[in-house]
């Protein structure tokens, strides 16, 4: 295989920079090693920043953030709702920060609006009696799946190709330059190699990991971050804390769900993340202050990601590295057609691409330049199932007599299901579940999959998709996927749902004992 | 004598699940007055199979064929188990006499033997059990002959697939066909319900229709196999009518709640139960207990439909399940019993509640939480005595068992509630003689 | 003193009296409340209420409606049994009312007949008219009392002009007492009577007569010398063996009015020069006469009424055993009746499921009493004029919210088919151009309201619905209970019986709790689930969670009522 650009990790940085790419006319390959989004662009807050959070600490950070948000509201208008912010402070918390704040905010050029107590409890019944200071400012939610799966399918249409489930193993090195890439598919198909004039390591948390294998040492931390999800939405905008960044300050509203988090936990590996019991309680316990809801409501699921900060080295606070991201020439490394683009925030992901891409075309010699800031991201059928609350809306307007909701929680009907698995196979894909609830709602709601999954699976059984015994392995692993987000939940209403599908996935079909049918 | 209000009742029993509605049909048929209080919604989840033992030890998954030598193996392994504290006869003798009941108000059961028997489930995985509905019992020997089959499913019925079932168990059984209908009278609909067929199939000429439809799919096939949903009270008459029409053994195959099988288990059971004198309060939930000062009776404070009303019994049997049934609460710290607030056997931590794998093996730890009892089916308060003198508790809310794991689910809500009202009638003759 | 007004005065009353009975009753077979009676013509109403008649009184049925006479019209069983207090009051009313009436007003025609020297000052028809009237008094503030106590929070249906005549009902008493008093110490009148009787105005010869009247019987003279001679009064009383005994008895028994007359005793004289025993007389009178004539117009007409549709209740074939539907012949004529029987009780209200529905929206005609004067009203063509726009819609939101519990009609004192007269009423709405909810709502799909609630521009982006209008689907608490397992739609018989692509059921009652989970009621307010739920609680009773299914599924339909009706009138304006 051949190709100009060789991008390594399908995050919103890696999708964004192939549409950059190919919207140059720069033919470029992506290999993602798992899914779209899969480590910490899919696993985040959602938030696209109006800055607010960062302008006493980071003010660079800040402006950034403002600029890149505005710039996405336009362009990618699909993938946010444009809810507005309240920055909260209760009882105890800093009093001088709250004075500063509207002032930080003016020098980074942030729209920061007082609003009476009272009034914001009314429009927010979710805030505190305790609340003495609201602030409003322009912050958003922003679905990154919908914005990496978008802008892949803008690339690929623009001839850019992507390769999921592959991992890059080797690389085959001439003197300054990487001749080629070895890469290694998780299917068992034999081993890729991938020619290319340019490789981006885009690869987020695990750039460390693929730099070296190129031989380019890259000193970067890892801090873990935990949020939780709640069974219903709580209140309509995006609610902050008002005091210096730490953990649970924010509730994200995610659709028809409301996103509570983080923490921040300096980790050494990268293997095995997953958000623990005690995280969850210090995000209830914490973020409960500004909203008391948090502390009685329903959770459904947990996750945690990896930060990538690069610079720092040693224990030292993982909030005080900045949250700026870094682009690696990899010159002083001794090479010339390598670069790593890494760290930021999943708001500043547009203008992360666009500096990786400025860079490798002046490594190529093309000129264009870049038109991601002012080119709409063209609307794509396929992807827009991760939108909550979108396909109850699609279903009611029409369907037919095959297209009933395989997923009720969230109700995701069987067409949306029929179009993801379509638009993955015309790519060559073999979709499985997991994939499928990465592109829509299903398994995301009240049942985590107890319900939806068998139904998705009968259903694709009977399209003639799934052979054998493939239903159970893939039902198998969906639980799989779907738990490592439940159990650090898992009490109150929750732990009866997930006692539910425990009766029924183990105490009626025996999905643990993979018994094989012969006697 | 069966407490009208202000009369004192001599048992009580709190909880309509299986253990619930076990305890009261036996309370019933020792005579005993009782009251029920609680909704038999939870029912609904039933498959209609009712298990005895099926795994033991449970992280090494080992299947039994003999429930009673499996029931042998817990005792040696986990004394605690409270399968492990009753005798084996016992237990059988429990079985035979719920499954009667079940017969008497028209829901047939095949004849229990000393073996589990094995069918398999709606998505193609394969399921061992003791009691099964007369229903489905044609099902066991299919899968054992491996004999030429066909499944039918109706479109529309989400949660069933016979091509997935086809497809999942073809590889050794080559006979195995599937075929799909549309449900007559419901061609219009897109979404169907098993509840639904179920009543439809009731009246004999949607029945015949169906049968019309299925019969020229039949082949070479020598049984039929179609979802749970052959009727909900005229089962029987369903199931006779289908194997008459397509002269052939016909067996459900168990489903996804809500279960039609479920179903006819819950208005049997409360049929039978009222039938045989037990005061349903079937809206109604308990708000609290007190305990009479002269320690012989209890006063049940209801909730619910019944809010205000007291309930006085001699006795009272705690069958609240765990934590879908609501006898368990899980706080975000510990496990509570709902009602009492009675010690709860848990693990030391939330952080142990759980298993990082779903399917681990092991098990999670919180399903062996639950109250811990005296030999009498006593709970324990925290100290260790008999929380009050007449209070026990029956079925799942017991630690020290899996049975999501262990296959034990009605096994251990018959047994323990046959055991319980055993004791109960015990005491209360002591009380009354003495 | 001139009685010359009183006679015609009597005859115009009684004239106007009987003309309006007489357009009030024939209203029984004019007023067609339901489209069902507009088949029916006024002259076959007329012959199916003789032939109703005739099999009353000849056919099986007599017993029973000797039964409801005795038991319901005269001893209102069915009002003892839900409203002690005012069964009490009706029946002070009702009997020391037709006691006075007889013994009193019509006395020429009852008491002289009846009783041998039947003389209104003798013994005891002195203390009985003072008991009667007293009585009544009592039950009139017993009424008045209970109305206070029990009101449902709205102004008490059409109030003023039962107000007016109870306050008619008071005067007239209250005059007639003032009257009796007057003339048991005005001196003016025991000179006329001593003149007219006695034959005598010499002052020396009815001094002892005087003296007695003024100790015993309480006439007020002013020339009076105190203390009195007990020989005076001595003589006195033998004068009145002979002159007076055989009409007048002493006053004290009238225990009101007597010791009124003492209270009077130092005004006496002002009144009796001011000639008040002729005006007392006839504002006593007159308001009895005003009483009469305006009988029929006031809703004290139900005194008729109601007995008469209790002893129809009882001749019509019973509502649940009749095998045969009731002629609507017979039965136009007893909606029609009904209007006129209510007595505004207001027990219906109390026991009204949607009641407090009625407070949160604020709408008085959910409630049975307030409904059943709309319904009147459109049924006689006032609730469709110019001006009355905003009593119809509200009158058609209380008539299509009701739940049809039938709580009221097996209250009602009088025996009111109300659920008949509600289901009429609704066919008169439809009629009218007042579709119920279920029809405009359903006349288009629920997204199609969703997108017109998007348009509205919102404070509050979450779909949560007031509070404290709709307690349960504005409480996320009401739903996170929900397991998924599909119980509620399993068990759902509308559901079950929607075989129909294209009008069958569009959201299934789990789906309608999971889209308010998802905070996205705006979808299911126009869904036919929610219109077309049957209120069999199925779903609420098997939900092995306690989801409140069915309950939630009712608050929105009064929540749909508000939200969509909103943007239903936005669109017509635009």
């Amino acid at each position: 295989m051949q190709t100009q650009v060789l991008i390594i990790g399908g995050g919103v940085t890696g999708t964004a920079l192939a549409r950059d790419l190919a919207l140059r006319g720069v033919d470029c390959i992506l290999v993602e090693k798992g899914d779209l989004n899969a480590g910490a662009s899919g696993r985040n807050h959602g938030l696209l920043h109006s800055g607010a959070r960062y302008v006493a600490g980071d003010r660079d950070a800040a402006m950034e953030c403002r600029a890149e948000g505005e710039i996405l509201k336009r362009v990618a208008a699909q993938a946010i709702e444009d809810t507005g912010g309240y920055f909260v402070a209760v009882q105890g918390d800093d009093e001088r920060y709250i004075a500063d704040f509207p002032g930080y905010c003016e020098r980074s050029g942030i729209d920061a609006r007082r609003v009476d107590v009272a009034t914001a409890r009314a429009l927010e019944p979710a805030l505190s009696e305790q609340a003495i200071a609201v602030f409003e400012v322009p912050d958003a939610a922003i679905d990154p799946f919908r914005l990496s799966l978008e802008s892949m399918a803008h690339a690929r249409s623009l001839g850019a190709r992507l390769l999921r489930r592959s991992r890059v193993v080797g690389f085959e090195r001439e003197g300054s330059r990487i001749r080629a890439v070895r890469v290694q598919s998780l299917g068992g198909a034999p081993e890729l190699r991938i020619e290319a004039e340019q490789v981006v390591n885009a690869a987020g948390a695990w750039a460390r990991d693929v730099a070296l294998l190129a031989g380019a040492p890259l000193a970067m931390t890892y801090s873990k971050g935990t949020l939780l999800v709640t069974h219903e939405r709580l209140a309509r905008r995006v609610v902050n804390r008002l005091r210096r960044p730490s953990n649970a300050d924010i509730m994200m509203p995610g659709g028809t769900v409301s996103i509570v988090g983080t923490t921040s936990t300096p980790v050494a590996a990268l293997d095995d993340i997953h958000p623990t019991t005690a995280e969850a309680d210090l995000i209830v316990e914490e973020a409960a202050c500004m909203l008391p809801a948090l502390a009685a409501t329903r959770y459904i699921r947990a996750y945690a990601g990896v930060r990538p900060l690069v610079g720092a080295a040693g224990g030292a606070d993982a909030r005080a590295v900045s949250r700026g991201f870094a682009l690696f020439d990899h010159e002083d490394h001794g090479l010339a057609n390598f670069a790593t683009i890494t760290g930021g925030k999943l708001t500043s992901c547009r203008l992360m691409a666009e500096r990786a891409a400025d860079l490798v075309c002046r490594r190529l010699g093309v000129t264009q330049a870049c038109v991601t800031a002012t080119t709409p991201l063209p609307v794509a059928a396929e992807c827009a199932w991760t939108e909550p609350g979108r396909s109850p809306r699609v279903w009611m307007r029409a369907h037919g007599l095959e297209d009933t909701l395989l997923c009720e929680c969230e109700m995701v009907p069987a067409s949306a299901v029929d179009a993801i698995y379509a638009a993955l196979r015309a790519a060559g894909d073999t979709p499985t579940l997991t994939d499928i609830g990465l592109r829509s709602r299903v398994g995301k709601g009240a049942c985590q999959g107890a319900f939806c999954a068998p139904r998705a699976v009968a259903h694709l059984y009977n399209r003639g998709d799934f052979q054998a015994r493939r239903g159970l392995d893939e039902i198998v692993a969906f639980f799989g996927e779907r738990w490592r987000g439940q159990h650090a939940v898992l009490w109150g209403e929750q732990l009866a749902q997930a006692e539910l599908m425990e009766a029924l996935h183990c105490g009626l079909f025996g999905e643990e004992l993979r018994e094989e049918e012969s006697p | 004598m069966t407490g009208a209000r202000g009369d004192i009742c001599d048992v009580a029993v709190i909880g309509a699940g299986m253990a619930g509605m076990s305890a009261a049909l036996f309370a019933a048929e020792r005579g005993l007055s009782c009251i029920q209080v609680g909704n038999a919604g939870s029912l609904l989840f039933a498959s209609g199979l009712l298990d005895f033992l099926g795994v033991h030890p449970v992280p090494e998954r080992q299947l039994w064929q003999s429930p009673l030598e499996a029931l042998a193996a817990l005792g040696r392994d986990e004394p605690d188990h409270p399968l492990a504290r009753l005798d084996a006869d016992l237990i059988r003798s429990a079985f035979e006499s719920f499954v009667t009941a079940l017969g008497a108000a028209g829901l047939a059961y095949a004849p229990l033997g000393e073996r589990n028997r094995k069918l398999f489930t709606s998505i193609g995985t394969i399921k061992t059990t003791y009691g099964v509905p007369r229903s489905m019992v044609a099902g066991v020997r299919v899968l054992e002959q491996r004999s030429p089959c066909l499944l039918v499913d109706f479109r529309g019925l989400r949660e069933f697939s016979a091509a997935q079932i086809a497809a999942t168990l073809g590889r050794n059984w080559p006979g195995l066909r599937q075929q799909r209908i549309e449900f007559p009278g419901y061609e219009a609909v897109p979404e169907l319900y098993a509840a639904h067929l179920a009543r439809a199939l009731e009246s004999g000429e949607l029945r015949a229709r169906t049968i019309a439809r299925i019969k020229p799919l039949l082949g070479d096939a020598r049984s039929l196999g179609v979802p749970a949903v052959l009727g909900l009270a005229r089962a029987s008459e369903v199931h006779a009518a289908f194997e008459a029409g397509l002269g052939l053994p016909v067996f459900e195959i168990p489903t996804m709640p809500t279960s039609v099988p479920g179903l006819r288990l819950r208005t049997a059971l409360e049929t039978v139960v009222s039938a045989r004198g037990v005061l349903r309060r079937r809206q109604a939930s308990v708000r609290g207990l007190s305990f009479g000062a002269d320690a012989a009776t209890i006063t049940l404070e209801l909730d619910g439909a019944a809010a205000g009303e007291r309930v006085h019994a001699r006795a009272v049997v705690l069958a609240t399940g765990r934590f879908t049934g609501r006898g368990l609460t899980a706080e975000r710290k510990q496990v509570r019993e709902s009602i009492l607030g009675l010690p709860v056997h848990q693990p030391a931590s939330r952080a142990a509640w759980h298993q990082r794998d779903f399917l681990d093996p092991s098990g999670h730890a919180i399903n062996r939480a639950g109250l811990l009892t005296d030999a009498a089916w006593r709970p324990l308060d925290a100290q260790g005595r008999p929380a009050w003198k007449r209070l026990y508790a029956v079925g799942s809310i017991l630690a020290h068992q899996d049975w999501m794991r262990s296959k034990c689910g009605s096994g251990l809500a018959i047994a323990t509630a046959w055991g319980a009202i055993e004791q109960v009638a015990r005491d209360l003759r002591a009380t009354a003689t003495g | 003193m001139s009685t010359a007004l009183f006679h015609p005065a009597l005859y115009a009353s009684l004239a106007l009296c009987a003309l309006g009975l007489a357009w009030r009753m024939s209203a029984w077979f004019r007023v067609r409340v339901g489209p069902d009676a507009c088949t029916v013509t006024p002259w076959q109403r007329m012959v199916a209420a003789l032939r109703g008649v005739a099999v009353a009184l000849f056919g099986r049925r007599l017993f029973r409606v000797l039964g409801a006479l005795v038991l319901d019209a005269l001893l209102l069983r069915r009002l003892y049994a839900n409203a002690k207090l005012r069964w009490l009051g009706h029946q002070l009313i009702l009997v020391g009312f037709t006691l006075l009436l007889l013994m009193h007003a019509l006395a020429a025609l009852v008491s002289e007949k009846l009783f041998q020297g039947y003389q209104p000052t003798l013994e005891p028809y002195l203390f009985l008219r003072n008991l009667f009237g007293v009585m009544v008094l009592v039950g009139v503030g017993l009424l008045w009392f209970g109305r206070r106590r029990e009101r449902s929070g709205f102004a008490q249906a059409r109030a003023f002009l039962g107000a007016a005549f109870v306050a008619l009902l008071g005067f007239v008493l209250v005059s007639g007492f003032l009257l009796e008093a007057h003339k048991i110490a005005s001196p003016r009148a025991f000179y006329r009577m001593t003149e007219q009787y006695a034959g005598t105005t010499d002052a020396e010869q009815l001094k002892p007569l005087r003296a007695l009247w003024a100790s015993e019987f309480g006439v007020a003279f002013a020339d009076l010398q105190q203390p009195i001679a007990a020989d005076l009064v001595e003589r006195g009383r033998e004068l009145q063996r002979d002159a007076c005994a055989s009409c007048h008895a002493k006053p004290a028994s009238a225990f009101v009015s007597y010791p009124l007359a003492r209270l009077l005793a130092p005004v006496t004289g002002l009144m009796d020069a001011a000639g008040a025993d002729t005006w007392l007389w006839y504002l006593h009178v007159f308001a009895c006469l005003l009483g009469l004539a305006s009988l029929p117009f006031t809703r004290f007409f139900h005194v008729l009424a109601a007995p008469i549709s209790l002893l129809v209740d009882a001749a019509a074939p019973q509502r649940a055993l009749s095998a045969q539907p009731y002629a609507i012949e017979a039965r136009a004529s007893q909606r029609a009746l009904a209007l006129d029987a209510c007595v505004r009780c207001g027990i219906c209200d109390e026991r009204c499921s949607v009641a407090l529905l009625a407070r949160y929206l604020g709408n008085p005609d959910l409630l049975p009493s307030h409904k059943l004067i709309a319904t009147g009203a459109l049924a006689k063509g006032r609730l469709l004029r110019s001006g009355e726009e905003e009593h119809a819609l509200r009158a058609a939101e209380g008539a299509f919210l009701c739940t049809d519990c039938g709580r009221c009609t097996s209250r009602c004192p009088v025996g009111l088919d109300l659920e008949d007269l509600w289901q009429a009423g609704r066919g008169d709405l439809a009629v009218a151009g007042l579709a119920p909810p279920a029809q405009w709502v359903q006349a288009r799909p629920a997204l199609a309201w969703a997108e017109s609630l998007e348009a509205v521009p919102r404070q509050h982006g979450l779909a949560a619905p007031d509070a404290a209008f709709a307690p349960l689907s504005a409480d996320r608490r009401s739903f996170s209970r929900c397991v998924q397992c599909q119980t509620c739609t399993n068990v759902c018989p509308v559901v079950a019986h929607s075989t129909d692509a294209e009008h069958g059921i569009d959201l299934t009652p789990q789906k309608v709790m999971n889209l308010l989970r998802l905070g996205l009621s705006d979808l299911a307010l126009g869904s036919r689930m929610v219109w077309d739920c049957a209120s069999c609680y199925q779903c609420q009773e098997s939900c092995p969670e306690g989801v409140r299914v069915a309950d939630i599924i009712y608050e929105l339909r009064a929540l749909a009522v508000r939200r969509l009706g909103s943007v239903r009138s936005r669109r017509q304006a635009a």
